[in-house]
């Protein structure tokens, strides 16, 4: 007596708190043009994806250009003493609230990224790792084009090609380009 | 400019050598340098009896980061630093009750961005078989910089633990209160947080267990650099909850389920000075997750197991357009086969969709669906005491769809193949050679283009040998020579019937490489090797009649990597190594790349 009531209250629990693993909900049919994603072959690819993406707002292709071990870090976070970065899932979810934030007001806003290779810093890319570091500028523009502000800083990529996938990044390491300007790192904590 | 790390290390290592094994002391000394960045991360801990019942402990945790100033541009030399010093003197009244003092400091440094942190705390432990306390206190005293501003502030400090055991075998769990307060005047803090855990197991191998955890926190901080004149405050409540359960059922079945649920809190308040950019919404998130699984072994030859996980997020942060729901359902298979002594197959698979839901309608552009189905064989034969066989193939897809139409045109789906023989040869006792095969197919097609010749329908082909001789030359030495080579190329795709390739690219790598793993005595080795590598690629041209492309090269690169690992155990808890390695490439059209890199560690313990 006392198993069938077990299983009729996990069958209840089941039944009340779950989710089908096969089926998924249709779509409507598009009404814009789709985002670009370029098959990243090469970890420069990835870097012309991560552009793309934030111009486009497309957090489908952000998630692929990202590894499922992904870490952050950056220097310093003013307000933020102790933290030094977060994982794949913490910045999953906050690039998808400031792509949605930026998607809900596109006509009035828009966000640009421009990466620019360091002369000294010359990439290095080997069998399965690759590092590349870049300094780089975030614009958050209005409708007409003008800078409504800007972040930048020099940061430093480390990829990785599984045997699973495609050139992803595994560490991205973001530094202040100078303790005045704010980095990336700030535009992206203000949607922790 | 590494001349100073290279004095620290040199001095580390006389003293490693040098130091009495007596005294306890653990040092930990570690270098690295890779182009313009020089990383040091070092600790060292003494602790010295004085008397039987009176104790001196001394500790040092320092990290060093310095970017030289190419990586800025205009920027100079950039230093970062933080350590933690702290030094206590600790007397045992009784065996079960300790009182003494403590003196700490916390430095943190980057250019004009200074914080000291000095505390002096008076501390008394009790140890008893249900109870035990530890607390600190005393003052603090903060100091922060950012040129030219400053702030300086001091107050009290207390921090305290209190742990409780109402029965030896914990039959009735464990519960512990930790607080934290200090009263700086803007700056002050206060946590509290309480825990709970609880385990049982009996002789028939059930188990459960518990671990929950409660805590809240308030603190005022500073949230603009540069500037001390506003403050705000945060507020937070965190919840953690964590069961899980085994039993076992009749046929040999075993049930075990478990159940994870998380909930952070924060409020903010500012000061109306504070300006828009730094501000942060009031948010919280929860998750909720339960995973059920049955597991069944048929005498010594099935293993069957069968898994089904859900999982809900949700975050609010008071803004409809950054509100989250997501919720995941995952059904999991693995059924492994031991057939004789000399073969295994493992069969495994997974299934599941994860829904991402705006919090009113499909007009928000991240509602979406994901679909994940996974499939791996994984086979191995030995086929005599020489040779072992294994083969490996997996598939992997992905089917992301959004639901709203501003988003649908990127719904696509990603299928991946793999197929990975491995070979594995002794024909000697001192020589083995290991060979291994992989194949790999992507295919990329998305939904509202697939009659259409699009260039984002894609397939990328990869294939790659790799060979690995061992010779065993004497018991210290060993010789490793690799050669690998590795083929892709990758195009478009086009559907009439079925999906079609045009390669736009290939691109060829090989890659010898030999080394020595060279053991001279117990605890020393010495692996010196060296690669080549040469990658070709060429663009696949197509002119209106021709069928196949013309191949025509597109770039050349070589590259040269010479370097050795070095590692030396001295004893059990003394430990040195050093990498070092030189690169230098070449790109067709461009000029030589030379660089180095180089790490050290020591490490001792005792």
């Amino acid at each position: 007596m006392r198993r069938v009531v077990f299983i009729i209250l996990i069958a209840l629990f089941v039944t009340s708190c779950a989710k089908n693993p096969f089926s998924t909900r249709d779509s409507e049919p598009p009404t814009a043009e789709a985002g670009t994603f370029i098959t990243p072959t090469t970890p420069q690819i990835v870097l012309e994806n991560l552009r793309l993406c934030y111009s486009e707002l497309v957090i489908g292709n952000f998630v692929q250009s990202l590894d499922s071990d992904f870490v952050f870090t950056y220097d310093f976070l003013p307000g933020v003493p102790t933290d030094s970065g977060w994982g794949f899932k913490q910045e999953l979810n906050l690039t998808e609230k400031m792509f949605n934030d930026f998607s809900a007001t596109k006509s009035e806003r828009s966000l640009r990224v421009t990466f620019i290779a360091q002369p000294g810093q010359p990439d290095i890319i080997l069998d399965s790792t690759a590092t590349l570091v870049r300094s780089y500028t975030v614009i958050v523009a209005d409708s007409s084009g003008q800078m409504s502000s800007s972040y930048q800083g020099v940061v430093r990529f480390e990829m990785i090609e599984s045997a699973f996938n495609f050139w992803a990044i595994r560490s991205w390491s973001d530094l202040h380009l100078n303790l005045d300007t704010p980095s990336w790192a700030e535009l992206k904590n203000a949607y922790q | 400019m590494c001349r100073p790390g290279f004095v620290l290390i040199i001095i580390s290592f006389c003293c490693l050598l040098h130091s009495n094994p007596a005294l306890p002391v653990s040092l930990n000394l570690s270098f690295s340098l890779d182009r313009q960045t020089y990383n040091w991360a070092d600790s060292v801990s003494y602790t010295h009896d004085l008397k039987p019942s009176l104790q001196l402990a001394l500790q040092n945790r320092s990290t060093a980061t310095l970017i030289k100033k190419s990586v800025f541009g205009e920027g100079g030399d950039r230093w970062q630093k933080t350590a933690r010093t702290s030094v206590s003197l600790i007397y045992r009244i009784r065996p079960s009750f300790k009182a003494g003092v403590e003196f700490s400091q916390d430095f943190d440094r980057l250019e004009k961005k200074r914080l000291i942190a000095n505390r002096a705390n008076l501390l008394t432990g009790f140890e008893g078989n249900h109870l035990n306390f530890s607390q600190r206190c005393g003052v603090v005293w903060e100091q922060r910089q950012f040129d030219p501003a400053s702030s300086i502030e001091s107050g009290l400090g207390y921090s305290g633990a209190l742990s409780i055991k109402p029965r030896q075998d914990r039959s009735l769990g464990s519960a512990s209160v930790e607080a934290q307060i200090t009263t700086l005047r803007r700056t002050p803090l206060r946590n509290i947080a309480l825990n709970y855990n609880f385990s049982a197991n009996n002789v028939h191998g059930d188990t459960v267990t518990l671990d929950a955890k409660q805590s809240f926190g308030e603190r005022k901080y500073f949230p603009s650099s540069g500037s001390f004149d506003v403050t705000a405050r945060q507020r937070n409540e965190q919840r953690r909850w964590d069961l899980h359960a085994s039993r076992k059922l009749p046929a040999t079945v075993v049930f075990s389920a478990s159940a994870a649920y998380r909930f952070d809190k924060y409020d903010y308040e500012y000061d109306p000075a504070v300006t828009d950019l730094v501000r942060q919404n009031n948010n919280f998130a929860s998750l909720f997750e339960y995973q059920f699984s049955l597991t069944r072994r048929f005498g010594r030859v099935l293993l069957m197991q069968g898994t089904y996980l859900y999982n809900r997020t949700k975050e609010d942060f008071g803004q409809q357009q950054t509100n989250q729901l997501a919720e995941t359902g995952q059904l999991g298979m693995t059924a492994k086969m031991f057939l004789l002594e000399a073969d295994t197959i493992e069969v495994s698979g997974q299934m599941g969709v994860t829904s991402y839901l705006a919090p009113t309608s499909s007009t928000f552009f991240a509602d979406r669906d994901r679909s994940v189905n996974v499939a791996t064989v994984r086979m191995t034969h030995r086929f005599n005491d020489f040779l072992t066989g294994m083969i490996e193939g997996s598939y992997r897809g992905f089917h992301a769809i959004y639901i709203s139409g501003r988003l649908s045109a990127n719904n696509n789906v990603n299928n991946v193949y793999i197929f990975n023989p491995t070979l594995i040869w002794r024909p000697l006792a001192n020589i083995s050679l290991q060979q291994s095969y992989q194949m790999f197919a992507n295919y990329i097609y998305y939904e509202y283009e697939k009659s259409d010749l699009s260039g984002r329908n894609t397939l990328y082909r990869r294939a790659s040998v790799s060979n690995k001789l061992t010779m065993t030359g004497s018991r210290r030495t060993d010789f490793v020579i690799e050669y690998s080579y590795r083929y892709e190329d990758f195009g478009p795709l086009v559907y009439s019937d079925q999906w079609q390739q045009q390669i736009s690219w290939d691109r060829r790598t090989h890659r010898p490489r030999v080394g020595i793993d060279y053991r001279p005595i117990a605890g020393l080795r010495f692996q010196p090797y060296a690669v080549y590598e040469i990658q070709r690629s060429y663009d696949h041209l197509f002119d209106s009649t021709a069928v196949l492309g013309r191949r025509q090269k597109s770039e050349e690169f070589t590259r040269t990597l010479v370097g050795f690992n070095f590692e030396w155990e001295l004893s059990n808890s003394s430990h040195i190594d050093c990498t070092l390695e030189r690169r230098v490439q070449d790109y067709q059209n461009q000029r030589n790349q030379e660089y180095n890199l180089f790490t050290i560690s020591i490490k001792r313990f005792l």
